[in-house]
């Protein structure tokens, strides 16, 4: 029933699908898979229906719309819901307006954009390397359009550690880029981020509890001991170097190429500038200055000079062999890094599927059925069956992550508020409902922006089609123009305008403001009102996201935090987003002012921030301490945004 | 419950640790934190039992040349325009551009030999501000963050650290709330972070907060929910102007103000004694002045360790007035030091075998010199490293009693085996 998944090493031909097209995959499973989850989530209830009455314990009271709709579109989209959006669900009469809405956030471009995030953070995407040309641009590219199309999560991951070429022509060996020169913390990374298995230990020395060996892992590691990163072969950099050539001679001998170039760029001064520079670019990429990950069969994965145990020496190279579960068999001419893709995003590796089922429903429910996710035991799991469950249902629905989203989002547990009251030091939590979760760093910046800008993904950060699509001037001239030489950009996706370019005041043409600036002192502050995933990845320090907890994309483990402290706070007291925000010409102020009844304005604050009516107590202390005027209006916004509940899923 | 932090005695303060480690970071961190934090039960006696509570670290940011400040050279054309003098100490000649601090002398020791591995400006000040050479995908907590995570938070309200006109690597892979906080310029102080209202408006907004605030709080009795409440609170106090009185150097009198220097290097000096007399454990101040003396000009070194001179050894008379240089340790270093002989254009190159650190104070041993250059300037013996230096720091603290763990995948405190400057300690 399950389709073998050696793809032959085809290189990847796309446009960047997330920059230009803005709806992503509809959500529209067949027939038969609708089936598969609708019986899943009737599998999954039963298990925990089955843990609970064990127990004797209740599931946790259900949840109004406003809640409901709060939680999904955290959730699923990354942001609270606009006040429009939040109206619109509640005034829906439709019986099964909460399934309608799930399936429509599943499609929408929230949900690609909260999902990169997920994965940016578990692959530790960094925009900026010491290693200037990483070109990671390229693999957040890669990343953010294997969401948008709904590539089966086992195919992403087989694609990525299979991966050969430069990021030019193959952006999924970004993966392998981003640990250049550090291969075997490389390997200790891939085990605890698909196959919840934390074998670091080992890499220096035996695992003093668990079962590993340094054998073991030398082994495990050897299936990237060919595994190489440079400027290639010989034989590689001709070819490479021939593609190159093609391109240029295409480039510059298309008849629409300098029309192309001048009707973008009005002036002819200007447009000699660009052709101009676009042939030093093209001479730097056919001097073949670009890093390749390749396969060289010479090269091996030796043991340590210090290897210090009696069953090899130093300096023996071990057969490859997998740390977990057994050979799944695949194709016999296969390479190595082929060879262990396959077998890892196989649908029989039982220790892969379990991993990121047991992620993704941590993800939705505050807390994995297994903790910590990237070293799970089956014995410790709060309820081993539930585990099981969850990571048939995942192979049951090919990997796909929207499936299983659904399918957790229909589950009884989810369709709780979260738990009152904290489960006792020791005791196992059997998910009557979720676990009260502080949002991510993401999702409060997010939920800012939702309430400063209209529309805020039109604005998104473009990545560079492959090199294989340059077809004629005008990819030529995208492929060029969005080659961004390190430069962080912006581009609204409806016009394709360039909107901002890192380090040019000149370049932003928006109808609204996204870029404001403010000073404080002498210093000049520009903050970029996008969304998460369309900022530098990581956010420099200071941004806010950082002090909120964002990853600074260096560990897996405990790499965000939600724990607060008082910077924090204090930026967002008096930090610039809530001066923006609490200013007379954000989207949320007009949107509040519009409204000319006080109790209606309140009505409009609460529901925008909090996403709940204000209570009857709330409502007298309004009525006591504020009135109607504009600096009271920015009182009420701020006070809203500075409540613990804002930055909580309930 | 106010003040959390405060009114915890010191298990349930663990507790709390571990919980917020647990529910924050995942489980898998907490074994480590559980660890940290029981393993050093000696925390609360050893916290009375440092012979230093907090330090004063004053980084020369470009390199300070050695032989003009801390190991002067008597060799005819080794030295340049430095000489030896003595010192209040016997046992201590350092050089004749620090006549203030000679004065002194007995308070004060050198470490002459110190060396690092690298001759790069931003890598060796890397090394200098966590013990750990730079590693791709890697940042390292600097000493105060690592400080409040075995020793705790020096105060309820105030940050434990505070860094100013620093470039500071901060909390490294350490949570943010082990960031030290950042101040750009000693005379605005936290200026810039402050609430742009009034008071009045500040304390409506909060009045709102804190209304709208209590339905969810009482919903959710959790421990995390209740720490965000306390932190909202101590941010309040923090920012409302009395807590803002700590940062602002402008209440100090005027002719304390001057001693210290009218500079940024001695007022940030002056804020920093400010902030550890009311609680702050680790401020770091950087001279941003150059000490990149590449190209020579002994105008401007004059002008360098006449600063030098003039700030530190009013701090230390300051603190000393205070009663607390028993009890705060001053730090005076570099990335690496300069080479003893000048160039032919008056400059002196980069020198990162073979460099000074200054001394004095909580923990530390007056009047001696530690370790020595041969008389060209080299070879220094024995050989102490930046993490030598930050293991002779965390020993003072009382840091050490703590047997410091290993993190999951993380370097731990104080890699590869340093060892504390044990002759330099009293």
């Amino acid at each position: 029933m399950h389709r073998p998944l050696l793809i032959p090493l085809l290189l990847t031909c796309l446009t960047p699908l997330w920059a230009a097209r803005p709806q992503p995959a509809p959500f529209n499973p067949s027939k038969e898979k609708a089936g598969i989850m609708r019986t899943s989530v009737q599998r999954i209830n039963a298990v925990i229906d089955q843990k609970l009455s064990q127990e004797k314990l209740p599931y946790n009271s259900p949840m109004n719309d406003f809640l409901f709709a709060r939680r999904v579109y955290v959730d699923l989209t990354g942001t609270i819901p606009t006040y429009e959006e939040l109206v619109h669900f509640a005034n829906d009469e439709r019986p099964r307006k909460r399934t309608y809405l799930i399936n429509r956030l599943l499609a929408s471009e929230g949900y690609v954009s909260h999902t990169f995030n997920y994965f940016a953070n578990l692959l530790r995407i960094q925009s900026k390397s010491s290693d200037k040309d990483l070109g990671s641009e390229f693999f957040m590219g890669w990343m953010k359009d294997s969401i948008h199309q709904d590539k089966p999560y086992n195919r992403m991951v087989y694609e990525m550690v299979s991966s050969s070429g430069s990021i030019m022509e193959n952006p999924a060996t970004g993966y392998h880029l981003r640990d250049k020169d550090m291969k075997l913390d490389h390997v200790a990374f891939m085990t605890k981020i698909f196959l919840a298995k934390d074998i670091a230990c080992a890499q220096c020395h035996d695992h003093p509890s668990d079962d590993w060996t340094q054998k073991q892992y030398y082994a495990f590691a050897s299936y990237l001991g060919e595994l190489e990163i440079g400027k290639g072969d010989d034989l590689k950099k001709e070819k490479e170097r021939k593609m190159i050539y093609a391109a240029k001679e295409k480039l510059f001998h298309h008849p629409r190429f300098s029309t192309a170039v001048k009707s973008k760029y009005g002036n002819n001064q200007m447009a000699q500038k660009k052709i101009k520079s676009f042939r030093q670019d093209f001479k730097k990429l056919s001097e073949g200055k670009i890093l390749s990950v390749y396969d060289d069969r010479s090269s091996e994965l030796p043991l340590p000079d210090d290897y210090q145990y009696d069953d090899a020496k130093p300096g023996d190279v071990v057969k490859p062999a997998f740390i977990v579960g057994r050979p799944l068999g695949g194709p016999k001419n296969a390479n190595l890094r082929e060879q262990l893709g396959y077998w890892l995003s196989h649908p029989q590796n039982g220790w892969f599927s379990l991993a990121i089922a047991n992620r993704m429903w941590a993800r939705y429910l505050g807390q994995g059925v297994a903790e910590p996710l990237h070293n799970v035991e089956i014995r410790k799991a709060s309820n081993p069956l539930l585990l099981k469950t969850l990571s048939e249902v995942m192979v049951a629905l090919d990997f796909d992550l929207r499936a299983f989203s659904w399918v957790v989002l229909h589950s009884k547990s989810y369709n709780r508020l979260a738990s009152r009251v904290e489960t006792a030091e020791g005791k196992r939590f059997h998910f009557p409902g979720p676990v009260l979760r502080r949002m991510s760093a993401e999702q409060i910046w997010d939920s800012l922006v939702t309430l400063m800008v209209k529309d805020p993904l039109r604005y998104r950060q473009p990545a560079p089609p492959s090199l294989l699509d340059v077809r004629d001037g005008w990819s030529a001239l995208e492929f060029i123009d969005n080659r961004t030489d390190g430069k962080y950009r912006l581009v609204d996706s409806r016009t394709g305008e360039t909107i901002l370019v890192e380090g040019n005041d000149q370049t932003s043409l928006s109808q609204q403001r996204i870029s404001v600036s403010s000073r404080t002192g002498k210093k000049r502050n520009n903050l970029i009102l996008a969304r998460a995933s369309e900022l530098p990845q990581p956010a420099p320090s200071g941004h806010l996201l950082r002090k909120f907890g964002q990853s600074e994309r260096l560990f897996v483990v405990g790499a965000s935090s939600r724990v607060g402290s008082v910077p924090q706070l204090m930026e967002l007291m008096n930090g610039f987003p809530t001066e923006v925000l609490t200013g007379d010409d954000s989207l949320l102020f007009r949107k509040v002012r519009s409204v000319s009844d006080p109790r209606k304005q309140a009505e409009v604050a609460f529901l925008s921030i909090l996403n709940r009516l204000p209570t009857e107590s709330e409502k007298a202390l309004l009525l006591k301490q504020t009135g109607s005027s504009e600096s009271d209006l920015s009182d009420l916004i701020w006070a809203l945004l500075n409540t613990p509940e804002f930055f909580f899923i309930k | 419950m106010k003040e959390l932090l405060q009114t915890l005695d010191e298990p349930s303060r663990r507790a709390f640790l571990l919980y917020a480690a647990k529910t924050t970071l995942g489980v898998s961190l907490a074994p480590c934190f559980l660890t940290g934090a029981e393993e050093a039960p000696s925390s609360q006696k050893s916290l009375k039992k440092a012979p230093c509570e907090r330090v004063i670290f004053l980084y020369m940011k470009g390199g300070m040349s050695q032989t003009d400040t801390f190991d002067p050279k008597e060799s005819p054309g080794i030295g340049g325009p430095s000489k030896p003098i003595a010192t209040q100490s016997p046992d201590l000649k350092i050089s004749d551009k620090l006549p203030k601090l000679a004065m002194q002398g007995n308070d004060l020791s050198v470490i002459r030999s110190m060396t690092t591995k690298t001759g790069a400006h931003s890598q060796a000040r890397y090394v200098m501000h966590t013990g750990y050479r730079q590693r791709t995908g890697m940042t390292h907590p600097q000493l105060g963050s690592w400080a409040q995570m075995f020793l705790g938070k020096s105060d309820p309200i105030l940050p434990s650290s505070v860094v100013i006109a620093s470039g500071n690597p901060g909390p490294g892979f350490l949570a943010p709330d082990y960031s030290p906080l950042p101040i750009g310029n000693a005379s605005r102080g936290i200026k810039d972070l402050l609430p742009k209202i009034d008071k009045a408006k500040l304390e409506k907004r909060v009045r709102l907060a804190k209304g709208f605030s209590s339905s969810f709080a009482h919903y959710f009795p959790h421990e995390e929910v209740r720490a965000y409440s306390d932190f909202y609170d101590q941010t309040v106090k923090f920012i409302s102007g009395d807590m803002a009185e700590p940062f602002d150097i402008m209440r100090e009198p005027g002719n304390l103000r001057n001693r210290y220097g009218n500079h940024a290097f001695g007022q940030g000096a002056l804020l920093a004694r400010r902030l550890v007399e009311r609680g702050v454990r680790y401020v770091e101040v950087t001279s941003n002045r150059s000490w990149d003396s590449m190209h020579g000009g002994s105008k401007n070194l004059a002008n360098l360790a006449n600063e030098l001179d003039g700030t530190v050894s009013s701090l230390m008379t300051d603190l000393r007035d205070r009663g607390m240089l028993d009890s705060t340790m001053i730090v005076v270093t570099s990335e690496f030091g300069r080479t003893p002989k000048v160039k032919s254009n008056g400059g002196r190159d980069h020198h990162p075998n073979g460099f000074s650190a200054m001394l004095a104070g909580g923990g530390i041993k007056g009047g001696i010199a530690v370790g020595e250059t041969d008389e060209n300037g080299r070879d220094p013996f024995p050989e102490f490293e930046p993490k030598d230096l930050h293991a002779t720091i965390a020993e003072a603290l009382g840091m050490t009693g703590t047997k410091i763990r290993r993190l999951p995948g993380r370097p731990s405190f104080l890699g590869g085996k340093p060892k504390p400057i044990k002759e330099i300690l009293a």
